[in-house]
């Protein structure tokens, strides 16, 4: 059963913070041009993320004793959507930050909690996701790379692909077959923490239309695996994914991705004699809206329930919206051909509507997100 | 509580057979006295005027669900005069979307939504807004339209008994957006249940994909529709929240009453099928009290003027909203 979204707000505590996270960001992005930070999390700086550990900013779901905040969902909502409105370079700790600490916390052994999360809290260990292959889109199950057992660890071959930021990341957290064969689905998975520099793994850029190198395919080679890698139960991969995909879902990201282009657009409207003004209301009804389910999403994962269908719901909603916006803007500016809007507004316009269709494929496609609200109402 | 109480009335009162004698007879007393009876037309009345003294938003699951059962009576409208009037009404109010004209044989207001049922009327006259009783009202209902409009002609002298504030048209706007976001619940569950029931090609049409995926597209502007009608009643009497519940509220309507209707097929445009009490409704309820082009305008010129960046005005609408007591 599905839960009802109700009206929440966000605690007072975490609100306090926001003036300080906008100074910090306005400061931080102040010379970059809008199309950079249109790159929203696809924009990379590992100084950036220095900083922002420095501000106590990362780990905000991790305990004290490893380097973190404790300060729980809302205080990250409101950082991360600071970070966002303003277009900073928040793609080096964001991975850690959002989803590898949280799943390294919730499913790792004492060790590997000392080993990992203070990094990822400095702002100086930098994750990357390993789920996708070739032939593991959509069908994450059918996963490939196979982990096989040798004297004190594991050797893994096989490859990922689509993997964000591999290259700049100094692990990754992937999900690879343990037992079992490619029929076994769901059985015989776990997940490891791989060290990138380790020998047998070979990362090669994947350039997208835009011209960018934000994600990678990653070959491993009989890579050596320490047992002290393997994090979770051993074939417990399947359920540790779901629940690390939770996370992933159900951010202020998913509603944000095109927000500079938005706040670009709406200065250069302040501008014009006859602004297209229904547009703009229309986007802000659903940005108003989206927000408001977003909070409520992050309120039912505070309340530590885990609202898997109901973040998949506010996500493809999300995304629709984020891959709306560059078209209607793009109308919108195209519909006087007597004024030219300013050139790095129509840049940052080219530049998401090229990349939007990726909004609804990463963290899961928008068909496959719809066939699990469908078997949440009952309907398979 | 609220909404156990509400769908209890709603049941025992408004099924849907009831709802159709409702119309054939034009006695909607039954359901008008039980939701007296209930406390529910008192409850946004200040307590020191013997309600109960409930803001808005306190209210939503009883707006929802009078949505949900498409009560054929302007319950959150007259909850709302009643809160202005601090009076006990003897009838149902509504609101009348449009300007009432002065005219020889009396004052002449058009396409009153429950204009057919109502015992008052808020109407705008050219001395701010006026309420007005409708029992010597003559009404010429000239549409089959779910929401019973009517357009009423009040006898010269009729007497006006006093409403303050001008933002009722507002008012009306934000009532119209939660009964059809609870109209939307109702198209989801009834669509959902119809696909697992209706079988093609020897199984449930829920089995396809293509159904599925249309299914799961309703049910999330379900989720929408109804958190922008959350959003409008708790930052009333804003217009912005009113116009951002509206607005999304009458886009979902555009959407999910052709996906009921599509995955009902032919049965679904029936006059006996119950889905008709519904849908009708989302087409009704779009039209009265502004369009989406209407509030995304007014939504738009608010925002330009506020010089606020996006996320500062979204933030800033929902900083102040307030959420429902615990009742």
């Amino acid at each position: 059963m599905l839960h009802p979204l109700h009206l929440s707000s966000i605690p007072p505590e975490d609100e306090a913070i926001r003036a300080n996270v906008r100074a910090f960001a306005k400061q931080e992005t102040q010379n970059l041009s809008p199309v950079v930070r249109a790159r929203s999390w696809m924009g990379f700086s590992a100084e950036f993320s220095r900083r922002m550990a420095e501000k106590g900013w990362l780990g905000l779901s991790i305990k004290k004793e490893y380097g973190g905040q404790d300060a729980g969902f809302f205080r990250r909502y409101v950082i991360v959507e600071e970070l966002l409105a303003a277009g900073a370079p928040v793609a080096a700790h964001w991975i850690a930050d959002r989803q590898s600490g949280p799943l390294i916390q919730r499913f790792g052994s004492e060790e590997q909690k000392q080993k990992y999360l203070p990094g990822i809290c400095e702002g100086t260990s930098f994750f990357c996701i390993g789920m996708s292959e070739p032939g593991a889109g959509s069908d994450l199950a059918s996963v490939r790379s196979r982990a096989t057992k040798v004297d004190g660890g594991w050797r893994l071959n096989g490859q990922k692909i689509w993997t964000t930021h591999a290259l700049r990341s100094h692990y990754m957290i992937a999900l690879v077959r343990t037992s079992g064969d490619y029929g076994d689905r769901h059985k015989g998975l776990s997940q490891f923490v791989i060290d990138l520099s380790s020998p047998g793994i070979t990362i090669r850029e994947i350039e997208d239309l835009n011209g960018d190198a934000h994600f990678a395919e990653v070959f491993f080679d009989d890579t050596f695996l320490p047992d002290d890698t393997l994090i979770g139960g051993e074939g417990h991969g399947w359920e540790q994914v779901t629940a690390e995909l939770a996370f992933e879902r159900s951010g202020p990201e998913r509603i944000l991705s095109s927000i500079v282009l938005l706040d670009e657009w709406i200065a250069w409207l302040r501008e014009l004699p006859n602004p297209q003004i229904e547009t703009l209301g229309r986007l802000m009804a659903h940005l108003a809206t989206l927000r408001e389910l977003t909070i409520s999403v992050t309120a039912l994962l505070a309340a530590g329930e885990s609202p898997v269908v109901e973040a998949a719901l506010v996500k493809d909603l999300g995304t629709t919206f984020e891959q709306e916006l560059p078209t209607l803007i793009a109308d919108a500016l195209g519909s006087d051909p007597t004024v030219a809007p300013p050139s790095s507004l129509l840049e940052t316009t080219v530049f998401l509507s090229q990349i939007t269709p990726s909004f609804s494929l990463r963290g899961g496609t928008r068909e496959i997100l719809r066939g699990m609200i469908a078997r949440g109402v009952g309907l398979r | 509580m609220l909404e156990e109480t509400a769908k209890h009335i709603f049941e025992t009162h408004c099924t849907p057979q009831q709802q159709r004698e409702m119309v054939e007879t034009g006695s909607f007393d039954a359901l008008w006295q039980e939701w007296q009876a209930s406390g529910f037309a008192d409850a946004m009345r200040p307590t020191d005027h013997g309600g109960s003294g409930l803001h808005p938003i306190d209210v939503f699951p009883v707006l929802l669900q009078a949505g949900y059962y498409a009560a054929p009576l302007p319950l959150g409208e007259s909850m709302m005069v009643q809160a202005a009037t601090k009076e006990p009404l003897a009838g149902p109010a509504s609101i009348a979307p449009f300007p009432s004209e002065f005219v020889s044989d009396g004052i002449r207001i058009s396409s009153v939504p429950f204009g057919s049922v109502c015992g008052y009327v808020a109407c705008k006259t050219d001395q701010g807004w006026s309420l007005f009783s409708t029992d010597q009202a003559t009404r010429s209902s000239s549409h089959r339209m779910a929401e019973h409009t009517a357009d009423l002609l009040l006898p010269p002298g009729t007497n006006d008994l006093g409403l303050q504030g001008d933002t009722w048209f507002e008012t009306g706007a934000l009532m119209r957006a939660v009964a059809m976001a609870g109209a939307i619940s109702r198209l989801a569950d009834m669509t959902v249940s119809y696909a697992q029931d209706r079988e093609q090609f020897g199984q449930p049409i829920a089995k396809r994909q293509a159904i599925q995926q249309q299914v799961s597209y309703l049910v999330e502007e379900a989720y929408a529709a109804r958190m922008a009608a959350q959003m409008g009643l708790s930052g009333f009497p804003s217009v912005t929240t009113t116009a951002i519940a509206k607005s999304r509220i009458n886009e979902a309507a555009t959407r999910v009453g052709p996906i009921a209707h599509a995955v009902h097929g032919a049965i679904g445009i029936t006059k006996e099928y119950d889905l008709q009490l519904y849908s009708r409704l989302l087409v009704d309820g779009r039209q009265s009290f502004g369009s989406e082009t209407y509030w995304n305008r007014r939504l738009g010129s608010d925002m330009l003027a506020s010089g606020l960046t996006s996320l500062e005005f979204v933030q800033q609408t929902s900083t102040q909203k307030r959420l429902a007591s615990d009742i």
